[in-house]
């Protein structure tokens, strides 16, 4: 009897725990590695350029001149212009998935606006280049430029490609991301609070306005960080419609370049190495941006929706 | 048949809580010994002390000495331990992604018996144990979770059974059923005692009055009382008990 | 009159949630639509099974980028698959809540979060540049990295799904912890992992960024895993930015395809393998 009864984890048991255990560290040292292996190959540019990286206008592969700034302005522009566009629509879509619509609509439509966030970034591109370019240039920039033209946002030649283009199209693509996450902070809200609020007579969007939306408030808020830190680093349908231009010019029209953007289109073509490390800093910075971004937006999320969620959209 | 067990000065606690304050208790073999309290007073963690399960939970602490068939439950691998002595929970756990005849076998399939004759004639025998063979018998490969509240509790005693353990728990195995399922269960626990030592948590009374032959009194992690369940209902020592039994507390 | 009031701005918000469902939903329909339009006059026999043409040229093709994709999709899965599964089976069933396995949910919320042509310089700077050559292991090894922090959140999730209590059944009968999570916690879980690991298959098949610098692009068939390699997303990209027509009209039916792909997984994830909560 005893020898059965003998103190022992199996072998199996063990190789398990131990196997799942360094793949879980594993993920730990990939993320390490990763920013060491970008600050690295980056080095050469931090050190030749300094701060003045982040504030040099010029990018000029030719005379070894390497400024991020045209690029930052791109990626910063067209980033908060699609969160202006995004963020609204996508709460307004979240409001009426979550709280309007009758449990058949809501997943049918749930299911399409999820599908917004599943179409390849290049799909999105191709589009842009073929449909969405073409419809700003010939109908939607001469329209603007006609009633809103003593703005400076809305002046100068339309052409298609731009800055307009590319803070629509990353609007429709982080969307879902915002819409998301705002039904998830939604859904947490305590039922007991809204039939409160309908218990004293609100109607449904007063009570929406009273009784969720201030409790979901932190929560749609990083969410709206997230879908930030998403347009940030959105490349491929950036790439073909903001034009690949490192200008920084005001109006909307004009071409711009993203951060993504110039890495994506000149890193095969770093012909010596501070070329290749300069595109590798802008790369670390875009890194360091997105990392803080998600980190404060995660805190916002949690602290509604309590534990880590965001599934596949984010 | 049944064993015998010795609980000897038994504390446990679960976080800076303690919840079992020196527990001192002989359980006889082949008897149904049930455990009454009221909510709190400790009867859960004893019994799951007693298959060492109250150590799979995260900031829990046992110290004490529980003997079984003359070794202490503690020198050995509580993996072995578990097959020795069963257990039934409050609420009904068949396995979601086994049928019902997968779950019957699962507890002597997954240590390693692969004859499929052996698992047949295990299945059957268990689960006419738990007299649950004559309902199930022409539909042993659908889902175990296809089976009503009362069917789903006689599998996972069927599936406690097949192991072969000397011991079973059973943590209020028919709180969470109707009155004609507790039935069944009960008339069921009074059969197996003659082959199993039997020890069952309940907060029902005339359960404990039904079924068990001794009862012991449980409150705020000590135990108070223990005798043949006749005496301990009709005139117990202690006056907590008498007071718990006539319903000044509960 | 008040009531009247309010009444009235109710039905109105509501509109305007309503308005805004609307707006956001023309989009999806106006890139799938073009798609289908644009694509499927393209889509015959021989995109599926010929090479690229030189521009100008008709009778392309995309049967090579097509396989790299597939192949490509494969290596992702099969290093990042049983990685994301056993990194979340460690942070569900063996450590929840200390150091370790909050800095290791840190990580993986970071590296979900990474801009993807990151990947790709990671990629190129460790292995390519080291290896001194483009190759599909290169694109698959991004790709890997991609999916290992979704298929660990969705694991993760579906395991925390499974009751307590069927664990406890399980260590009760006598069945070690192994055994346990491997034998009955991870069958429960099966269909929601299964469900995860679609959609992240979905997602990194449609990767152009991490793959630019990686896999690089070939306008023949790579004969070993050590070459660049084409691929949809990729070679996409480059016909809907080249000056010629037809491989334009190529890239919308590349499109059509990748997308069908795509939504398709999503279907098939997301309805056929729905799991019933346990």
């Amino acid at each position: 009897m005893s020898k059965k009864r003998k103190l022992k984890v199996s072998m199996g048991d063990q190789t398990l725990r131990l196997l799942t255990l360094l793949m879980a560290i594993s993920v730990l040292v990939l993320m390490v590695w990763m920013g060491w292996q970008m600050f690295d190959a980056a080095r050469p540019s931090i050190q030749k350029f300094g701060l003045g990286f982040i504030i040099g206008r010029v990018w000029d592969p030719v005379k070894e001149q390497f400024g991020a700034l045209p690029f930052i302005y791109g990626t910063l522009v067209t980033s908060l212009l699609a969160l202006l566009l995004a963020a609204p629509i996508g709460l307004g879509v979240a409001i009426f998935l979550n709280e309007m619509a009758t449990s058949k609509f809501r997943v049918v439509v749930g299911f399409f606006v999820e599908m917004l966030a599943a179409i390849p970034s290049v799909v999105y591109g191709l589009w842009g280049i073929f449909v969405l370019a073409p419809w700003l240039r010939e109908t939607v920039e001469p329209g603007l430029a006609k009633w809103l033209g003593f703005i400076p946002l809305f002046q100068g030649t339309p052409i298609g490609f731009g800055m307009l283009a590319g803070g629509l199209i990353l609007a429709v693509m982080i969307l879902p991301t915002i819409a998301a996450i705002s039904r998830e902070v939604m859904a947490a809200v305590p039922d007991m609070q809204r039939e409160a609020a309908l218990a004293l007579g609100a109607t449904k969007w007063e009570m929406i306005r009273v009784a969720v939306l201030p409790y979901a408030k932190s929560g749609i808020m990083g969410g709206i960080m997230l879908g930030l830190g998403r347009a940030l680093g959105e490349t491929m349908a950036v790439t073909m419609v903001i034009g690949n231009r490192p200008d920084i010019l005001l109006s909307l029209f004009s071409p711009a370049y993203s951060m993504a953007a110039v890495i994506a289109n000149e890193f095969t073509e770093a012909t010596y190495d501070l070329y290749l490390s300069a595109l590798v800093e802008i790369g670390l910075i875009l890194f360091g941006i997105t990392l803080l971004l998600n980190f404060f937006a995660r805190i916002l999320v949690w602290s509604v929706a309590r534990g880590p969620k965001g599934g596949n959209l984010v | 048949m049944g064993q015998t067990l010795s609980v000897r000065q038994l504390e446990a606690w679960y976080g800076s809580n303690k919840t079992l304050k020196g527990i001192n208790m002989e359980i006889t073999s082949n008897h149904v010994t049930a455990i009454i309290g009221p909510s709190g007073c400790g009867k859960s963690t004893f019994v799951r002390c007693i298959n060492r399960m109250h150590e799979t939970l995260p900031g829990t602490k046992v110290k004490g000495e529980i003997i079984l068939d003359g070794e202490s439950i503690y020198a050995q691998d509580p993996v072995a331990l578990r097959k020795m002595v069963g257990m039934v929970f409050q609420k009904a756990n068949p396995f979601p992604s086994m049928s019902i005849y997968e779950n019957v076998v699962a507890g002597v399939r997954l240590n390693g018996m692969r004859n499929k004759q052996n698992l047949q004639s295990i299945a059957e025998k268990s689960l006419r144990m738990a007299a649950l063979w004559d309902e199930v018998k022409d539909r042993l490969n659908y889902s175990g979770m296809s089976l009503s509240g009362g069917q789903q509790q006689r599998l996972c005693i069927a599936r406690a059974l097949a192991v072969e353990p000397s011991v079973l728990l059973m943590d209020e195995p028919a709180s969470a059923l109707d009155p004609i399922a507790t039935m069944h269960i009960e008339e069921l626990i009074r059969q197996l005692k003659e082959n199993y030592t039997i020890l069952i948590v309940t907060h029902n009374m005339q359960q404990a009055g039904r079924i068990a032959d001794s009862t012991a009194f449980f409150l705020n992690g000590e135990l108070v009382e223990h005798g043949p369940t006749s005496e301990i209902f009709t005139n117990p020592n202690d006056k907590r008990t008498e007071d718990y039994i006539t319903g000044r507390f509960g | 009159m008040n009531d009247y009031l309010r009444k009235y701005r109710n039905w109105m918000m509501l509109g305007v949630f309503i308005a805004a469902t609307i707006i956001a939903l023309i989009p999806l329909f106006g890139v799938l639509g073009y798609v289908l339009k644009n694509g499927l006059s393209a889509l015959n026999l021989q995109f599926f099974i010929n090479l690229p043409k030189a521009m100008g040229m008709p009778g392309g093709g995309m049967a090579n980028a097509i396989v790299g994709t597939l192949i490509m999709v494969i290596i992702a899965s099969l290093i990042g698959i049983p990685i994301g599964i056993l990194a979340a089976i460690y942070l569900t069933e063996y450590d929840r809540h200390s150091w370790l396995s909050t800095a290791v949910r840190f990580a993986t919320d970071v590296l979900t979060g990474i801009p993807s042509i990151i990947v790709g310089i990671v990629i190129y700077t460790a292995l390519v540049l080291k290896m001194g050559n483009f190759s599909a292991l290169a694109g698959g090894l991004s790709l890997a990295i991609i999916m290992i922090p979704l298929i660990i959140r969705s694991t993760e999730e579906m395991l925390k799904l499974v009751a307590h209590s069927i664990r406890e059944a399980g260590y009760a009968l006598g069945i070690s912890k192994g055994k346990t999570i491997l034998r009955i916690v991870l069958p429960t879980a099966a269909k929601g992992i299964i469900t995860g690991a679609m959609l992240a298959v979905a997602r990194v098949a449609g990767e152009t960024a991490p793959l630019l610098f990686t896999a690089l692009g070939n306008q023949y068939w790579a004969r070993s895993l050590n070459e660049p390699i084409a691929s949809l997303p990729v070679q996409i990209f480059q016909y809907a930015t080249s000056p010629y027509k037809e491989w334009h009209q190529l890239a919308w039916a590349g499109s059509l395809v990748l997308i069908s792909i795509v939504i398709i997984l999503n279907l098939v994830a997301r309805f056929a393998f729905r799991s019933r909560s346990i």
